[in-house]
């Protein structure tokens, strides 16, 4: 990949305390714009915890984040949400009995009337982009008015995703298991639309305990271990096997 | 969130199954029970019941109730409750009464210190709540139980009386044959509809209702929308503290004890969710005319008060478990 400029996303060093427990012990990662890096490790590597850093949900308790080379501090959701970090977590992230637009713009609605807190939304413009913006996903539900409680697993989270993607500022998109509890046939759809991003040149860090799935989206896999980033490693030249040794640490940053 | 009655027609009528109904028209519960007990009532009181007159005596008593359910209708689709909205009336009086029998206050600010006073005992729910992370049936619970001994310690057997011209005439006149505090209690109603189906405020109560996390992510600011539900109840419990006081031109120690049952009641039987989430505005005011017609119904056919007490108190529980069982078998 053709690197041009500082890197999108420079993390270095972040240490975070839990109690007497290090989650992270100086996790560092560097991430060029327009990549998609998967984030793998066993459970309680830190990937979470790393993940939850940068979004600034559990900010840090030292280290040094950079977008496009420069420093910035990252304390709040709202912080990381300012800078253009957009999380899709994994619980799936919606109000199930609002329906699909209203989840796609929730918290940044289009106003046909401002009026603070009692500022009326402009409903059709927001029903307009939503079609839009599944429809260039490739999502497709058939009735949007109903409450996404009623949506399969793989819509929703395909909502979810829509409505990441659908805020504009989205330096970074960062997907916390997106594939976990879905069919056959919504996973595929699901990575579907992660390439179909990759492709648009979205930069993303995905968070993933299926390895098929990393390597069918991502261009470079960072492996997790006991709070640190032990090795990064570009998906085309390593087999799952690999993969699978350093993160239980049969090998000690080989490929790095 | 339920749109106009016209586009939950639409749904009804475009949807398949019973549980997609219920979704649909959360009121259509309590809306088959009115017509079910209108006709009931009528054929037991030969009459009495179904009269222009009769309705009136019904929607005046039920003003109070429908005020304080806009209220708690916010407060539960956030996944609240407030229970100390009785005592909450009974701080107001106390203190705006006795302002005005005392003469410190000018007739003038009766109305909005009412409000005020009411916003502000509201606050301290809303504070105790989302800042110091009190459950807010445990919070109100407090604050039911506090409020109402600062009224009986402040007040004693004292009542307030001869109240000025403003405070009577909410709660005694009427306009065209409509008494003020019912016009006033569907205006409020009207607003709380705008408010909770048209505004951003309506989606994010709702939305922190359904999933609080889901709306924390979002950027919505969670603790302070939550806290103002609680101050609205309170800001409407002193607009009800107003139309009390009026209607009975005193105040005493045990002004509004009880209400909180009624809009409680009220409010759930209209189909809002006590869970949060989901919450109907026509569903409140069809509970609210629900409770006062099986009153003034039981009253007529020679049911006492603790007759009330009971079927009201059964009616709670009857409509919670409606609700789960709803629950259980449909989405959300």
């Amino acid at each position: 990949m053709m690197e041009t400029g500082p890197p999108l996303l420079e993390v270095e060093n972040i240490e975070k305390r839990f109690g007497g427990v290090r989650a992270l012990q100086g996790a560092s990662l560097s991430i060029a714009e327009g990549e998609t890096v998967a984030l793998v490790g066993d459970n309680g590597a830190g990937k979470s915890t790393l993940v939850k850093a940068v979004a600034g949900v559990q900010p840090a308790d030292s280290g040094t984040i950079r977008l496009r080379g420069r420093e910035v501090a990252i304390r709040s959701a709202k912080d990381a949400g300012a800078l253009g970090v957009e999380v899709l977590y994994q619980d799936l992230a919606l109000a199930n009995t609002l329906d699909v637009a209203a989840n796609v713009f929730l918290g940044d609605e289009p106003l046909w009337l401002k009026l603070g807190w009692f500022s009326v939304p402009d409903t059709r413009r927001m029903d307009a982009e939503t079609a839009a913006t599944l429809d260039r996903l490739r999502i497709d539900i058939p009735d949007p008015k109903r409450p996404v409680a009623n949506l399969s697993g793989g819509q929703r989270q395909a909502v979810a995703i829509g409505r990441t993607i659908h805020r504009g500022r989205r330096e970074l998109l960062i997907l916390d298991e997106p594939t976990a509890a879905l069919g056959v046939e919504e996973v595929r759809k699901v990575l579907a639309l992660l390439r179909s991003l990759r492709d648009e040149g979205q930069t993303m860090i995905i968070v993933s305990h299926d390895l098929e799935h990393v390597f069918q989206v991502s261009d470079r896999i960072a492996v997790m271990r006991q709070g640190r980033v032990q090795a990064v490693v570009r998906t085309s030249e390593v087999t799952k096997t690999d993969i699978v040794r350093l993160i239980v640490g049969d090998i000690e940053d080989a490929v790095a | 969130m339920n749109g106009p009655a016209g586009g939950a027609r639409n749904r009804f009528l475009g949807a398949g199954g019973t549980a997609e109904r219920a979704l649909a028209l959360p009121f259509f519960n309590v809306a088959v029970a009115i017509v079910v007990l209108y006709a009931v009532f009528t054929a037991i009181t030969g009459e009495t019941f179904n009269t222009a007159n009769n309705q009136i005596t019904i929607m005046r008593a039920a003003a109070v109730f429908l005020i304080l359910g806009v209220g708690q209708t916010f407060a539960m689709t956030t996944g609240g409750i407030d229970i100390s909205t009785g005592s909450m009336i009974g701080v107001v009086g106390a203190i705006v009464g006795s302002g005005l029998e005392l003469g410190w206050m000018d007739p003038i600010y009766a109305i909005p210190s009412a409000i005020l006073v009411g916003a502000v005992l509201g606050a301290f729910n809303g504070f105790n709540i989302t800042v110091l992370g009190v459950p807010p049936l445990l919070a109100t619970l407090g604050t039911f139980v506090a409020y109402r001994g600062f009224t009986q310690y402040y007040m004693g057997v004292n009542l307030v009386t001869g109240l000025p011209d403003v405070v009577v005439a909410v709660g005694r006149a009427s306009v065209l044959g409509l008494p003020v505090s019912v016009i006033v209690a569907l205006a409020i109603a009207v607003l709380g509809w705008f408010v909770l189906n048209r505004t951003l405020y309506g989606r994010y109560i709702t939305a922190i209702g359904s999933n609080p996390s889901a709306a924390e992510a979002t950027r919505i600011n969670v603790k302070a929308i939550t806290a103002s539900t609680y101050v609205i109840q309170g800001a409407l419990a002193g607009v009800a503290a107003l139309v009390l006081m009026g209607r009975l031109d005193s105040a005493s120690a045990a002004m509004g004890e009880g209400v909180e049952l009624h809009v409680i009641a009220a409010v759930v039987l209209g189909g809002t969710y006590l869970f949060g989430g989901r919450s109907t505005m026509i569903g409140t005011l069809l509970g609210v005319y629900l409770i006062g017609m099986l009153e003034n119904g039981l009253i007529q056919t020679g049911a006492g008060f603790f007759v009330q007490r009971i079927i009201l108190g059964l009616l709670i529980i009857a409509a919670v478990a409606l609700q789960l069982q709803q629950r259980r078998s449909g989405p959300g």
